[in-house]
Order: C-alpha cells, then structure tokens, then sequence
C-alpha cells in the first residue's frame, strides 16, 4: 500500500472581493462578490515509501495547499486522501506523531529561548522515550553541525542556523512522513547545499517518505527522482526529471563558438538551420528541432567557421518556464 | 492605580455611613483588597494571543502537532497567573504597610473551601469566556479584540471588579446572578466574606456549572467550525 494516496483532490476556495476604502467596506456588509478560486482541481498521485518527491510550480500553482491538505490542516472539497492509512484531517494523535510539516517561511521555535528547549517542548508533546531523544538529538545537531548553537537564543542566530533548528525541531520524533514546503528559501547558496545534502541524508538514514516543494531548480535536480508539477491547481507531469525533457522538449542546442565574426547576410542564413538565442562573437546558440538536431550540426561544421560545437539538451528551467508560461504542452 | 481610586472612593464614602448596602468599612475594604488578589488569579490571563495566533495563521504549527490547543493556552494562562500571584503578594504586602486598611481574616475552614471550589469554578468560566471571543478571529482576523474589548467591559462593569453588585437594586442583582460574569469576581469575593448563606453558595455553583457546561459547548463548535475554515494563511 502506497504511503500517500490521493485521488482526484480538489480544493475550492470562496474569496470575497472588497471595494477599496470604507464605502466598500459599508457595502460589502450588504453585498458580497464572491469568486471560487480552484487552488487544487482534481489532483490523483501515489507516492511509495522512502521515495523523495519534488512538488513544483509557479506561485499559486496549489503546491502548499496539497501540502496542506495533506497535513490535515485544510479539509478538501473533493477527492479522496489517505496518508499513512489515515485521514489526515480527523487529525488523530497517532497519524500526528508520524508526519512532520516544516515551511520555509514559518517558524515553530520559541523566538526568546535557546532552539533547545523547543526541542524538549516537542519531545514531552510528541512523547519521544528519553533515549530516543538523545540519540535523535545527537544524530541531527552533528548533521547539520550546530551541535554549539543549541543553548543559544533563537534570535541570535542567523537565518541559516534557525532554519536548521526548524528542522532538528520538525524531525526530533523521527517522523515517517516529512513535508517540506520551501525549506531553502531565503538562503544563500552554501546554506542551500548544506540543507540538500542534509535532507538526502536524511532521507537515505530514516527511509522517510518526503515531499518538497521549491523554487529553486537545484533543490529540485539533486534531490529528487520524482517530479510531480502542478499548475493552476492541476497536475502536469508526474514522474522522472529526465523526462521531463523528453516530454517537452521538442528542441535541441546547438552551442557553438566561432573563429571570426559572422556577417549579417550569414547571420541571416543561420535562420534557415533553427532560432538564433544567443549570439555574442564567438559565442553562439542555435535551438534547432530535435528531429534535425544532428543535419543541422553537420550543416554548421560544414558552412560556418566553427572552432567547437557541442549539441545540448535544453536546461530543465528553461523547459519548465515554457510549461508555466503556458506554451502549448497538453 | 486604580486600586487606590477604588480605595480611597469607598474610603470616603464611609466617612459618614457605618453601613453601605449591607458592608461595613472592613468588608468593602477588605473586597477592594480581595479582588486585587483575586484578579490577578481569576482575571489575569495570557489566552488572549490565541486570537493573534489564529489570524496570524501560527495557529498551524500547533494543528498539525498531537497537541490539545485549548488545553495548551489553559496551561499557559495558569503559569501567567502563578507569575501574577507573586506580583501581586508584593504589591498586597506594600499597598498593606502604606494604607494599613482593616483587614477581615476568614478562619471558618468550611468557608474556605467553598471559596477555594469557586475561585477555581471562576478561573474555568473566565478561560472559556475569553476564548470563545478568541475563536471570533477564524472569521474575523485582527478584529477579534472587539469581542475581547466586550468581554472585558461586561467583567468590569457585572463582574464586581470596580464595586460590589449588592449596590444595585434587588431585581436587578437577581437578573445580573442569573449571567456568568458576577460568578468571576463578585461571588467568590462574597464567599471568602461570608456574605453568602449555605443555600446561596449551591444555587451559585448550579449557575456557574450550568454557564461552563453551556460555554463549553459553544467554544466546542464554534471551533470545530473554526478550524474547518481555517485556511492556514500567513507567513
């Protein structure tokens, strides 16, 4: 049995549209314009145990409300959830004590008190037997090494350091099931790798079924083999990364570099071969159909002043921003 | 401060009369200083953030935890009030030294515990009471305060904090023991006085109990419907 089961979610929102100021304040007691927002519109997926999940979308696509709903925090309108056996929204002890939410952009921790009195908050609530909550301690703070920052005031820290405790606070009962909603955001660079590396870790060391979501590609790249994208509440793609470019990708680049400078009757001509996305003497970047990808190439070598061509996939990004902007994927 | 207007106002009132509305300077004193104490037990509590948490939306870190919320703010109001305690014996001990009212000592042990039993029946009302006004912010974000705003004008002004209730007409203290706010302050100060006979104290507490079973209830629903639509926003 899969450990998170969802079929044909859907939830719709009801949101009021105010007029600006006090008059339409005074008039939307009397008339309200209400407009359903389709935040999820039936979503179906399955996700097995220890598999590592990347959710991905633009703002708004409904990425946190599914986290949400399956966190038992929202109650759908539609659809069927079941995740560890349970639903989430009858929000039972049992369920509550084998899942984590943790989300980037909220915090969990006691602002005034050092991270580690959180983390006994959490052990008393989650009933987590006092040897298993030194082990678990121990094991996470020398994860992500801030085993010196726990007696430190939360406030103290930086954003990177108190993201980190989030986590340590979020997975101190070992949960079986962690939703992670933008757990880099904000981060610089080395934060973000130290996070990937940890979040994989920790996924290999627990077998812990995890779902991501994020902006950032990279999060996205490393960690995760299954992709599942969603877009204006509806589910586009689901399954590996690779794929992706073979789905949507009708493309390929062709990136060259040149020993002299075309001219423009050349440049011209170049626009027989495929689209010119980018040329800045010696560099050029040629996008051709994947079908003639390798006759272009041969074309290229053969009529232009070619030092070195190399032919390229097209980066997942770029792809994925075709899908969102609405490019004709269906 | 506005124990000593309190103060120095019935003070004065006793200049000429032995007797106002069947207290003796002792007693009315003695109840200026008895509901400082009591206050801060009964009155004083942290649960009022529960409404900043719910339209804040931090209300979701503790759903999605095996965690009772209700029960989690009544723990915290009793640590607040257990800091409150210790304030206020200061204060009392200060204010006694610089006043040096005329204190009543009830020793009847009887008395005490009935007043023990209402003060903790005072303490349950008064958590109810404040949160079924915080659970307002599941529908009205921010604005939540009014009905706390509400709440708190119906203790001052019902509930015995700025005098004792004995003062209004006879009919109109019937209708006003019949509403849950004298059972937060004015009752348990009168038991501790001993102003309240034997039948009295059980007919309170039937009123008391019947207020807590009802406000239960409420709170219960209206959470229930709270959380189904609680949408989680924010930040």
């Amino acid at each position: 049995m899969s450990v998170i089961s969802v079929k044909h979610l859907s939830k719709y929102y009801q949101v009021h549209q105010k007029e600006p100021g006090l008059g339409g304040s005074i008039k939307s007691l009397f008339v309200r314009k209400y407009y359903d927002v389709k935040a999820v519109d039936d979503v179906s997926f399955n996700i097995e145990e220890g598999e590592l999940v990347g959710f991905i979308g633009p703002n708004g696509a409904g990425k946190t409300t599914t986290l949400k709903t399956l966190s038992g925090l929202l109650y759908p309108t539609k659809g069927e959830v079941t995740v560890l056996g349970y639903t989430p929204w009858k929000r039972q002890a049992e369920f509550q004590k084998q899942f984590a939410l943790v989300m980037g952009q909220k915090n969990q921790l006691w602002w005034d008190l050092p991270a580690i009195e959180s983390f006994v908050l959490n052990k008393e609530i989650y009933e987590v037997p006092d040897e298993r909550y030194k082990q678990m301690l121990s094991d996470l703070s020398d994860m992500l090494q801030v085993k010196d920052l726990l007696k430190i005031q939360v406030r103290k820290l930086s954003l990177g350091e108190r993201m980190k405790m989030e986590l340590i606070a979020a997975l101190i009962h070992c949960p079986k099931v962690l939703f992670l909603d933008e757990p880099t955001i904000g981060l610089d660079v080395v934060a973000q790798k130290k996070m990937r590396d940890f979040i994989k870790a920790y996924n290999q060391k627990y077998q812990s079924t995890i779902i991501l979501t994020s902006h950032y590609m990279d999060d996205v790249k490393e960690l995760c083999q299954r992709v599942i994208i969603i877009d204006k509440g509806k589910k586009l793609f689901d399954g590996k990364l690779e794929d992706i470019i073979k789905k949507y990708a009708d493309h390929k680049m062709l990136s060259a570099v040149l020993d002299t400078e075309l001219t423009p009757k050349q440049l011209e001509k170049l626009t027989l071969l495929g689209g010119v996305k980018e040329y800045s003497y010696p560099k050029l970047i040629l996008q051709v159909q994947r079908e003639n990808s390798n006759e272009a190439a041969a074309k290229l070598l053969k009529s232009y002043p070619v030092a070195d061509l190399n032919i390229e996939e097209p980066q997942i990004e770029d792809i994925i921003r075709e899908v969102f902007t609405g490019k004709d994927v269906a | 401060m506005v124990v000593l207007t309190i103060y120095f106002l019935w003070d004065a009132v006793f200049q000429n009369n032995p007797v106002v509305a069947g207290y003796t300077r002792d007693k009315i004193l003695t109840y200026v200083f008895l509901t400082l104490v009591l206050r801060s037990v009964i009155l004083g509590q942290r649960s009022i953030d529960a409404a900043g948490e719910i339209a804040s939306g931090k209300l979701t870190n503790y759903l999605v935890k095996p965690l009772n919320y209700h029960l989690y703010w009544f723990t915290r109001d009793l640590a607040d009030k257990l800091l409150n305690i210790i304030f206020v014996v200061f204060e009392t001990i200060a204010l006694y030294f610089i006043l040096r009212p005329p204190i009543f000592l009830q020793s009847d042990p009887l008395t005490l515990v009935g007043f023990t039993v209402a003060v903790a029946a005072a303490i349950l009302l008064n958590f109810i009471l404040g949160n079924i006004s915080s659970n307002f912010s599941f529908w009205m974000p921010g604005n939540a305060w009014g009905f706390w705003f509400l709440y708190l004008v119906f203790q001052d002004f019902l509930g015995g904090v700025m005098y004792p209730l004995d003062i209004f007409p006879q009919t109109i203290q019937k209708i006003i023991m019949l509403l849950p706010f004298p059972y937060l302050l004015f009752f348990p100060a009168n038991v501790y006085l001993g102003k309240i006979s034997a039948p009295d104290y059980f007919w309170g507490l039937t009123v008391v109990l019947f207020w807590l079973t009802f406000c239960l209830f409420t709170v219960k629903k209206i959470w229930l419907a709270g959380v189904k639509d609680y949408q989680a926003e924010g930040r």
